[in-house]
């Protein structure tokens, strides 16, 4: 397991029709919608993974399986995007 | 433009005001010499008017001298003053020709002290029409008519200057909401037209949203002869310290020093670049997608209201290797 935090730079806002995360420093912005905006919302609720996946699989009617494959590949390019970041030496896995 | 902070002192304590986040103890006035300077930023800059601000500038005791270095430098001189200033200050001001002075006297609505009042419609009837009232709403009741008397009464320029109270971004200053602007914007609506009958027009200072005016609104407010605007810029405050700040609002964003090859072009593109991802947004939830600030007519109403809806949330998720 790896542990993700919200990239301490990131601050963000809930439009209509979208979320948007503005990291200042880097003067990079994200208007997030869909799914991904979804998934935001959950994590800032502190929803768990497996939580998440369960929302989302009834949300989409789309199997456990499909859900984790694509929830890992948003939180891979918000990893590479900067807006997560692993906490190293605290997973649990 | 650039505003130059003169003095941190101020002998009024508004509820509003926006200099909240950004007091600087150990500084209370700028010296003459440090004043050369900021003109030199000016002259740099291309910038033909000196616009002095507090605190309450007219109290830097060598305000006359600041005044006639101004001058002589080629500046029209503008003065944000709350309009409680000493005789020196005042004898100084209604020397300066008309055209070369705008005394921006900021008038709260009466508070019962009757004194401060007075002396303040004193000090306007000496200015005449360089002095041009300015009024701050910062709450959805305000009552601006006691406005309307005092500029027939003073004789002063027979415009008011009117500002919506933005927050400074640690909100520690009295403010509208976002969801009081509808309210505001209906009594401004009808204050505009009761001025137009006494012939006196309402100016609009940075922070207004064009959404809050029906296009029914705007017609009123054109035939009444209303300055309407939408704007929210890097005003460029350059504070005591020689520190120059977006505006004081947004005082805690950071600030640039003024360096002896600073110009306005430059420290405001800097601005533009700190603030651009957040322009995105706007101080209503609707505003990124209203077609309004789509087309550039409307930025979306105050950075610093904008900024405030952001937030972080520390979340933590644990996901499978």
């Amino acid at each position: 397991m790896t542990l993700y935090r919200c990239a301490p730079a990131i601050v963000w806002v809930k439009d209509v029709g979208q979320t948007l995360l503005v990291a200042q420093e880097r003067g990079q912005w994200w208007a997030l919608r869909g799914v991904e905006a979804t998934i935001w919302d959950l994590l800032t609720l502190h929803y768990s993974f497996e939580q998440i996946v369960g929302f989302l699989t009834e949300l989409l009617g789309l199997s456990g399986e499909e859900v984790m494959q694509r929830l890992l590949a948003v939180i891979r390019r918000w990893e590479q995007a900067g807006i997560v970041c692993p906490l190293e030496g605290e997973g649990s896995g | 433009m650039a505003n130059l902070v003169i003095s941190a002192i101020c002998n009024q304590n508004c509820a509003y005001c926006f200099t909240t986040d950004h007091r600087q103890p150990g500084h209370d006035f700028l010296p003459l010499g440090a004043f050369g300077e900021r003109l030199d930023f000016l002259d740099r800059s291309g910038i033909q008017e000196a616009r002095l601000l507090g605190g309450e500038p007219t109290l830097h005791p060598q305000f006359p001298d600041l005044v006639e270095r101004a001058r002589a430098a080629g500046k029209r001189v503008v003065i944000f003053t709350n309009g409680l200033m000493p005789e020196t200050a005042l004898t100084c001001l209604e020397a300066l020709p008309v055209e070369q002075c705008t005394v921006m006297v900021n008038v709260n609505q009466p508070n019962g002290d009757r004194a401060a009042h007075e002396r303040r419609l004193a000090v306007m009837r000496r200015l005449g029409e360089r002095a041009l009232p300015g009024f701050t709403i910062y709450r959805p009741d305000f009552q601006p008519e006691f406005l309307l008397p005092l500029v027939a009464e003073t004789g002063c320029k027979p415009v008011i200057r009117l500002g919506m109270a933005q927050p400074c971004l640690s909100g520690g200053n009295r403010h509208l909401l976002p969801n009081q602007y509808r309210a505001v914007a209906v009594k401004i609506v009808r204050f505009a037209q009761a001025a137009a009958g006494t012939g006196v027009v309402l100016d609009f200072d940075c922070g207004f949203v064009r959404c809050i005016f029906s296009d029914a609104d705007l017609e009123v407010l054109q035939a009444a002869g209303a300055k309407v605007g939408w704007h929210c810029n890097p005003i460029l405050d350059v504070d005591l310290a020689g520190n120059v700040l977006h505006c004081f609002p947004l005082a805690q964003l950071g600030s640039l020093p003024l360096a002896p090859e600073s110009d306005a072009a430059a420290l405001r593109h800097t601005f533009e670049k700190w603030t651009r991802p957040y322009r995105r947004a706007g101080v209503f939830k609707e505003c990124s997608s209203c077609p309004f600030k789509a087309s550039g007519e409307c930025p979306g109403g105050c950075l610093a209201t904008t900024i405030r809806r952001f937030r972080h949330t520390p979340f933590r998720v644990e996901v499978p290797a």
